[in-house]
């Protein structure tokens, strides 16, 4: 989760380096084919919100092929009575 | 927090915070995708979150229920389940351009400083 989260600091504070490493790790290593139950909260903001603002800096559009997959797997959350979201959600459906 | 619960128990209730902190990031999704499904399932759910009858002085309370337009317990203040789901209104009504947001925040801002 580290480098999702770092990946737009690292680009702000001029780590070019460090930035391209860490995009590299997340495109080769991070998938959401898991069987777990996520807080839809902490994974929006730091796994979506972390990819999306890699992909604004960085523009790569494999980030924001990453963006989706995780987007898509919370959408379930705002199948409720009200459209308010359930804060959990498996991941793999 | 830490909501791991929807298949063991509180999948009735949600929080402020959690029901409210989705929007900027899938306002965004919609934006640079052009599918509209993200920005209409979160804004809809922050228009839920605002259509909740209140509190007195109109306050917000912090846990609700998700099959019902209701807060399920009376929980007012400014705190861990409650705190960004002020931040992300004033910030999606300024992404968006939609008053209804900002008025939202300030109305309930205002009745924070009192």
């Amino acid at each position: 989760m580290t480098p999702i989260d770092a990946l737009d600091t690292l680009h702000i504070m001029g780590l070019t380096k460090e930035a391209q490493e860490a995009k590299d790790l997340i495109l080769k290593n991070l998938h959401f084919d898991l069987p777990i139950e996520v807080s839809a909260f902490e994974t929006n903001i730091r796994i979506v919100g972390g990819l999306l603002s890699g992909y604004e800096l960085l523009g790569d559009e494999d980030l924001l092929e990453k963006a989706k997959d995780i987007a898509n797997r919370l959408l379930p959350i705002f199948d409720t009575p009200t459209g308010i979201p359930f804060n959990s959600v498996h991941l793999m459906g | 927090m830490g909501g791991y619960r929807k298949s063991t128990g509180n999948h009735l209730e949600a929080c402020l915070a959690e029901a409210g902190t989705l929007q900027l990031e899938f306002q965004y999704l919609s934006d640079v995708t052009g599918n509209p499904i993200y920005a209409t399932k979160a804004l809809k759910a922050m228009d839920q979150l605002i259509a909740i009858p209140r509190g007195p002085m109109n306050l917000y309370s912090q846990n609700l229920f998700i099959n019902k337009l209701q807060y399920s317990r009376d929980r007012f203040g400014i705190a861990g389940c409650t705190d960004s789901f002020y931040e992300y209104l004033l910030k999606l009504g300024l992404a968006t351009g939609d008053e209804k947001y900002i008025k939202a925040y300030h109305d309930a801002a205002d009745v924070s400083y009192e």
